[in-house]
């Protein structure tokens, strides 16, 4: 219920945590799994996702056989996030797009990225020194920009890299034809 | 450390996770994954019903990094003053990896060392959203009556 008076019934933090919470186990793991940019252990996991070290390792399994996570060691055995299928979920993203959204993606995308250019006068923002730019109050707004920059470069390569893929696949089809 | 662009890659399956965590609560009346001029963020905004009428729009805004850095950012705006505070993991030279940027400009000088929960949603769960729920009941007892 919203509110007219003091903020009692404003609870955030208490709606999220239970909802979390409230997860089965499975997601709750995946959760974690997510989260595993450094590898670690079964009761680590465990521990982060609230749940028994045997429920913990049955969905760890489970989800190395799907490719979400790798098996780092085996003795000790820990696991950390797969990145190269997290890389390949994304690209069957891009994969559904009907060619005229890959294309007004990629140009919206191809503004941006001039804009970037423009802003710092660089080429890339690898070339940029982020404290001519900045006071030393406000530099980590300009990493914060560099950074925006840079994902905006690794969009773009990916969507080349679907685009070029269907560009094959389609001479492909018309050869066939 | 660098000064230049820190090269890490957006981690979208968090973020996607998140966003669909903040969409199950009534405080919130909206998520936006990357919206325009947003391309790494999660934009949590909050339902305006909740706090008092002089405070214009209160949101939250996410970034999330593959190799563990994050960055939470809350946005509020009252009588037409901005402000903003920030909770960042990122190597840098003037704090430790966890740390804060405190109201009202999350400015850099002002930053405080932190050590936060090992995941995201956690620090979400444990740091943020109390301090969110906090910062909502003090507006109420400046302005609300």
């Amino acid at each position: 219920m919203p509110a007219d008076g003091p903020g009692e019934e404003f609870g955030l933090a208490e709606g999220f945590s239970a909802d979390l919470d409230a997860e089965p186990a499975d997601e709750r793991v995946y959760r974690v799994a997510l989260q595993l940019y450094d590898p670690a252990g079964v009761s680590e996991i465990a521990e982060r996702a609230s749940c028994a070290p045997d429920t913990a390792r049955r969905h760890l399994k489970r989800l190395a056989d799907i490719g979400v996570v790798e098996r780092v060691s085996e003795s000790p055995l820990t696991f950390a996030r797969n990145e190269s299928y997290f890389e390949w979920r994304l690209r069957n993203r891009l994969e559904a797009l009907s060619r005229d959204e890959l294309h007004e993606r990629l140009t919206e995308l191809t503004e941006r990225e001039s804009a970037f250019r423009e802003r710092f006068d660089a080429e890339s923002p690898t070339d940029v020194d982020a404290l001519h730019h900045a006071e030393y109050d406000d530099i980590e707004t300009v990493w914060l920009a560099l950074s925006e920059w840079h994902t905006v470069r690794e969009r773009i390569d990916r969507l080349e890299a679907v685009r070029r893929g269907r560009g094959s696949d389609l001479s492909a089809e018309e050869n066939a034809a | 450390m660098t000064e230049s662009a820190p090269s890490r890659s957006v981690d979208e399956a968090t973020l996607r996770y998140l966003g669909r965590a903040f969409g199950r609560r009534d405080e919130v009346s909206q998520t936006s994954l990357f919206p325009a001029n947003k391309p790494e963020r999660l934009a949590v905004t909050l339902d305006a019903e909740y706090y008092p009428e002089l405070v214009g729009v209160v949101s939250l805004e996410l970034r999330a990094y593959t190799n563990g850095d994050f960055h939470v950012s809350y946005h509020e705006t009252r009588a037409g003053d901005r402000r903003q505070c920030r909770w960042d993991r990122h190597d840098q030279p003037h704090n430790t990896r966890d740390h804060f940027h405190p109201l009202p400009d999350a400015d850099t000088t002002a930053a405080v060392d932190r050590s936060y929960a090992t995941d995201l949603t956690r620090v979400i769960e444990g740091t943020v959203l109390p301090w969110v729920d906090e910062r909502v009941g003090s507006l109420w007892e400046s302005d609300g009556r």
